[in-house]
């Protein structure tokens, strides 16, 4: 097997504004991705977290990992609560002094966050907001959320006589954000560190409501070995189920191309026990060609070839 | 029937299945998850993972009114998210049991360690006058018995019934008679789907909204009222321990932190509610017998305050707070306590 390595991304373009030695897992691809975005955003900045790994695992006592301002608000309303940090920051006419950043994982954004990220794209607060997206509920016990993709396995999803694992669709984060009419929405993903840090710098230089989704394995939940987080990661934009794009006004402006020939999702699957049983029976091959047709719709309505 | 090795969460599943519970909605949290992760695997009970605690609720009560036995589990920031609709379900009448495996808050708070600070917010977390009944059990096998009594308590009452639980005793693995011979309260009233019916959580006389009739308003409340005690009566659950020596003080608590009570059982008179509320009434004639009532709960004098009210007398406390159940600070506690 061949294991690729990450490339180190310049950090001289970026400061380390997440310290080492927080409490990610080996492998984490969202402690990676929150680096970056930090990185590329500069100190400037005020952050909101909503509950989850990302917020556990930098705040270990006695130490934290933030090196900006940073807020651990609930579950369900990291979206609000920057709301009123960046209305605060305006009345206070200080609003040149500090970016808004406003963070969450799939499920605190996709599920019990979205009503409070809806309003705030509604009303225009000057925030970017930031969904890792590592496609189920890790830090209570790999629960599935919205996000988390067809026939994955996860704890409230098992798979078995009569299951394939979870029954719906990854929910169309980037498209509902963008249906609120505002300027800036990207998908990236960790396997391409520079583009993370191209898009959040982007996105900082528009004034008004923007949204990002990071894709971040999670080998843990995944169960994908640690090594292969950023092969596993890259697999999943080059199979065209992880389209990585940038939208503008409600246009596809920008995509990343996929190789031709296109990757079969086999190469993807096969490397995450969450759809290990999906290879186990004759049967399974069905389910992965339903994978292989959602694939083929992103490549399609994306135009990713 | 043999013994089995049971976590606490697992024997509230079990329960609720003989029980005849047939639908649950929730929502990941620690330390309730495990209850779903169990139910999500059985093959006769419908279970919906919800996008928040909110719709986890509302879900249920939907459920309920169409027919089947819900229930969902969660702690207590999941609670504080229900309370709107914990009301409306007493407003509507409607069966459903709520766990809440308790942990330490206010907010997300210390999300793994036990606690005891939802025990208000129990009875006065929604806003309006409402009278749930709720039961707080102290170890896995009581888990199991008390989860079928609340679902026949709710049957019986017609009402959201909660079942506290705390992040120790659900975590806790005991061994445990599954026993299955229960008499088992089934619903009375019809399920929707069957000609006009109306539920409302607007003032209401025989399901239709009345939401300016003084009078009427005060007929509901007091049948409400009515209703609740009368089913309470039946599930007048409680243990209390006469000392062997002499004492003059009763020690009472409850849940997770009665059990370290026990070995305190030689030097003071133990009471534990285990129907929490509303309060059981024989605690005013078993306080009578002691000069000294000493309260020992896992929050700053909730259940304290209650019993302070009920009896008209001045009652000691101790909190235990922090998640941590020692039994050396204890010790100190409560023989200080005395000087």
């Amino acid at each position: 097997m061949t294991t690729t390595t990450l490339a180190a991304p310049k950090e001289q373009s970026c400061q380390t504004l997440l310290a080492s030695g927080h409490t990610a897992c080996t492998g984490c691809g969202e402690a990676l991705a929150a680096k970056l975005v930090l990185g590329a955003a500069g100190p400037n900045i005020i952050v909101t977290d909503a509950t989850g790994c990302l917020e556990v695992f930098t705040t270990r006592f006695p130490q934290s990992s933030w090196e900006v301002p940073f807020i651990h608000s609930l579950f369900e309303n990291s979206a609000a609560v920057a709301s009123g940090v960046e209305v605060a920051l305006k009345a206070l006419g200080r609003q040149n002094e500090a970016k808004v950043i406003a963070q969450g994982g799939d499920g605190g954004t996709a599920d019990i966050g979205l009503q409070a990220l809806s309003g705030m794209l509604e009303r225009g607060h000057d925030i970017l907001y930031v969904c890792y997206d590592n496609e189920a509920y890790m830090n209570t016990g790999v629960q599935r959320s919205g996000l988390t993709p067809f026939d994955c396995m996860t704890t409230t999803s098992p798979c078995g006589e009569l299951s394939w694992g979870n029954k719906h669709n990854k929910k169309d984060m980037p498209s509902i954000a963008a249906a609120h009419g505002i300027p800036y929405v990207a998908t990236a993903s960790v396997a391409f560190p520079k583009d993370i840090e191209n898009k959040v710098k982007k996105a900082l230089s528009i004034t008004g409501p923007k949204y990002m989704q990071i894709h971040s394995p999670c080998p843990l939940g995944w169960r994908s070995n640690p090594q292969l987080t950023i092969k596993v990661a890259k697999l999943a934009v080059q199979t065209g189920l992880y389209p990585v794009f940038e939208m503008e006004n409600g246009k596809v402006t920008k995509v990343r191309k996929i190789t031709t020939p296109k990757t079969p999702v086999e190469e993807y699957l096969k490397i995450q026990g969450r759809f290990a049983h999906l290879f186990k029976s004759p049967k399974g091959k069905e389910e992965i060609q339903k994978i292989q047709e959602i694939a083929d719709r992103n490549i399609e309505k994306y135009g990713l070839a | 029937m043999t013994k089995q090795l049971f976590q606490g969460n697992q024997a509230i599943t079990m329960a609720a299945e003989v029980a005849g519970l047939k639908f649950f909605a929730g929502y990941p949290i620690t330390p309730a998850s495990e209850i779903i992760h169990e139910l999500v695997n059985k093959k006769h009970i419908k279970v919906l993972q919800m996008e928040d605690e909110i719709a986890s609720i509302n879900a249920i009560i939907g459920a309920s009114l169409a027919g089947l036995k819900a229930m969902t589990a969660t702690s207590g920031p999941g609670f504080s998210l229900m309370q709107e609709s914990i009301g409306l379900a007493h407003m509507m009448e409607v069966p459903l049991v709520i766990v809440n495996v308790q942990r330490v808050g206010p907010s997300t708070g210390m999300p793994t360690l036990p606690a005891q600070g939802d025990v208000i917010q129990c009875i006065h977390g929604s806003h309006g006058d409402y009278f749930p009944i709720v039961f707080y059990p102290n170890s896995v096998s009581e888990l199991y018995k008390y989860t079928i009594m609340a679902f026949n308590a709710a049957e019986e009452s017609l009402s959201p019934v909660i079942l506290l639980s705390d992040g120790f005793i659900s975590h806790l693995y005991e061994t445990i008679i599954p026993d299955r011979n229960f008499d088992i309260k089934n619903r009375t009233r019809p399920p929707l789907g069957a000609g006009n019916r109306h539920f409302t959580g607007l003032s209401h006389e025989d399901s239709v909204p009345k939401t300016s009739d003084v009078d009427n308003y005060r007929r509901l409340i007091t049948r409400l009222h009515e209703k609740q005690q009368l089913t309470a009566q039946r599930y007048n659950y409680y243990e209390y321990l006469e000392c062997s020596k002499d004492t003059d003080t009763l020690l009472i608590s409850y849940g997770a932190l009665s059990r370290i009570a026990y070995y305190f059982k030689n030097d003071f008179a133990l009471y534990r509610p285990i129907r929490l509320f509303p309060i059981v009434e024989e605690i005013k004639i078993i306080a009578s017998r002691y000069k000294r009532i000493l309260i020992m709960e896992m929050n700053t004098g909730q259940y304290a305050h209650e019993i302070e009210r009920i009896l008209h007398r001045e009652v000691e406390f101790i909190p235990i707070l922090g998640g941590c159940i020692d039994l050396n600070e204890i010790k100190q506690k409560l023989y200080e306590q005395r000087y």
